[in-house]
């Protein structure tokens, strides 16, 4: 062991640099990552920057149009309380930003544990956790925040609490097959002949064969989390007054449709936005990630 | 075979008992039932009534036992907030979902197959490129802000189209062309990628050495291989498509199942949710077991497997 423990560190670094460099390399993988620093650049600084108040209201200047409109509203118009649409955007990114990555990453790690203790672990806790898993993927996230909200009323920590623990699924389901295979391998059964534990054995030998998808998985699901917390703010049952995301935007525009546009337009396009530089670093990773024997060139089929 | 349904029929089993055990301890954990399963502004005299009508006063094993029969047997009591029993209601709604929801199953995968394939034999020429492009953009939108575009531009805008409810045909356009839109941008990538994995594998290169014609290189070679994950990829998108439904039918005030359930959840009517939760989870399973089945039968590699 004493030989093996300083190479594996500097293999697996290596490997992760790697990755990084060839996401990097390519237009999808530059993109998104781009766009993500962007995004994460205004969720952090933007609330300090913007002057405007994003709940000071105006009812004097209700559904003003955008400046570019030749209105009154500022930047992205004024909605139905006379608030401004820009400085709620800026403000509002914060929330939605910060449910997805938590949720995701909260599911992450949680989907990882279980992921590997199934694979590991094929006699009884396996079987056990994949029908589980099986059960749980009748319920979309949805559905699960909505029977919540019903059971417990609505509330933004306990949504995410909720959909953190319900979103292992899609980890555990993509990477039990894999560390299966692994644990099938000489290495491993050399590292347990040695006297390695298998929580042990599980983290520093497996876990590293697997985190690719997870790291994939994690960039989409983030994206995923932040719609379904906007859906069910949309609709009143996620994040209540005082507080406000983009989806509670949308909420409050939905009604104004008529009127003021803008208010619905600005933070639907910061969820674009979002979504949209989260699956360009996901398909980026990916790529990286995966040398599949696709064709490059053209099938000259038509 | 006929293990391997009895397999999955056992899980739809397992589904309905699993999400009765969820809702039954939710209940149970978030403080007094009865005041979930009572109206809103029920008073003490109210509550008492509802504890002795659910037999909330018999020991807690007794209380899961009688909601897995209440369940299995479908019988959901009576709503709240409506004057009716819980099962009509729903019937009647998911009726009035199934006029947008088929269209949108019956048409997203064939448009979906035809823009994938298309991108699949032109993966370096730039129409095929443009194809992807513009599926992955609309992949991006979120599927309320293309409802709220597309209400913006053909309701408000153009006045082509009504903007809400569901009393005529022209009602169901928007519903209809939302939830065909995010499935095609997601599926034609992935159609495309199936394609393009399908056309590089040893079959179909066989086929083209043979010199056998394009169309049935394609058709009778290459889709096959390709067919499978596609299936299981559909399923997942049926799964997708309630989330939507939930969200689309309360902001176009559609008279559906997704509407009903919102509105439930808003006026604390729980035997509604309780079934409509129920209702979903049936509906995703059973047509996953389905599209399992289906897969099944055209991948010869599986069948011989069991």
């Amino acid at each position: 062991m004493s030989s093996s423990a300083p190479a594996a560190p500097v293999a697996r670094r290596s490997r992760a640099r790697q990755v990084a460099a060839s996401t990097w390399a390519s237009a999808t993988g530059r993109t998104g990552l781009v766009m993500l620093a962007i995004t994460l650049l205004v969720a952090v600084f933007g609330p300090l920057l913007v002057s405007t108040s994003p709940t000071a209201q105006n009812l004097m200047a209700t559904n003003q149009p955008p400046s570019w409109l030749g209105g009154s509203g500022g930047l992205m118009g004024t909605d139905a309380l006379g608030r401004d649409v820009f400085s709620r955007a800026v403000h509002g990114l914060r929330l939605s930003l910060l449910f997805g990555l938590g949720v995701a990453t909260a599911s992450a790690v949680l989907g990882l544990a279980l992921g590997l203790l199934a694979g590991y672990e094929q006699r009884f806790a396996g079987p056990v956790l994949l029908r589980l898993a099986d059960i749980q993927f009748a319920l979309p996230f949805v559905v699960v925040g909505l029977a919540l909200t019903a059971v417990m009323g609505p509330g933004i920590l306990k949504l995410s609490i909720v959909l953190a623990i319900w979103g292992w699924t899609v980890y555990a389901r993509t990477i039990v097959t894999s560390v299966a295979q692994v644990c099938r391998m000489d290495y491993i059964t050399a590292a347990r002949t040695h006297g390695m534990g298998a929580t042990r054995l599980l983290l520093r030998h497996v876990t590293p064969n697997v985190l690719g998808p997870v790291v994939v998985l994690w960039t989409t699901s983030a994206g995923v989390m932040i719609l379904v917390e906007s859906s069910l703010s949309l609709l009143g049952l996620g994040t209540q007054p005082p507080s406000f995301s983009l989806g509670t935007m949308l909420g409050d525009a939905t009604t104004q449709l008529r009127l003021a546009w803008w208010a619905v337009v600005a933070p639907g396009s910061v969820l674009l936005w979002i979504v949209l530089a989260f699956n360009l670093t996901g398909d980026g990773l990916r790529d990286a990630l995966s040398s599949s024997g696709r064709i490059e060139h053209d099938p000259e089929l038509v | 075979m006929i293990g391997f349904l009895a397999r999955r029929l056992g899980l739809l089993l397992l589904v309905v008992f699993g999400v009765t055990t969820v809702l039954f301890v939710l209940t149970r954990l978030s403080g007094d039932p009865a005041a979930i399963m009572s109206p809103p502004d029920a008073g003490p005299e109210v509550l008492a009534a509802t504890r002795e009508r659910l037999g909330l006063n018999d020991p807690l094993w007794l209380q899961y036992v009688n909601t897995l029969v209440s369940t299995f047997t479908f019988d959901f009591g009576q709503s709240f907030a409506m004057d009716t029993s819980v099962s009509s209601v729903l019937w009647s709604r998911l009726g009035t979902s199934l006029y947008i929801i088929i269209p949108a199953l019956v048409i997203g995968p064939l448009v979906s197959m035809a823009i994938g394939v298309y991108a699949a034999l032109r993966p370096t020429r730039r129409s095929g490129r443009a194809v992807m492009g513009a599926a992955f953009l609309t992949d991006g939108v979120p599927y309320f802000l293309l409802a709220f575009i597309l209400i913006l531009v053909f309701a408000i805008q153009l006045g082509w189209l009504p903007a809400t409810g569901n009393a005529s045909y022209a009602a169901l356009v928007i519903p209809v062309a939302v939830l065909t839109l995010q499935a095609v941008s997601a599926t034609s990538r992935l159609v495309r990628g199936q394609m393009l994995d399908a056309l590089g594998q040893g079959p179909v290169q066989t086929a083209r050495s043979l010199g056998l014609s394009p169309a049935v290189v394609l058709f009778r070679h290459a889709l096959p291989l390709a067919l499978p994950p596609l299936l299981a990829w559909l399923g997942i998108q049926f799964s997708f498509l309630f989330s939507s439904l939930l969200v689309l039918e309360p902001i176009m005030n559609y008279g559906g199942i997704g509407n009903l359930l919102v509105r439930s959840v808003n006026q604390r009517d729980f035997p509604v949710v309780q079934a409509c939760v129920v209702v979903f989870a049936v509906l995703i399973t059973t047509v996953n077991i389905a599209l399992d089945v289906a897969v099944r039968g055209l991948d010869p590699r599986l069948r011989k497997a069991s």
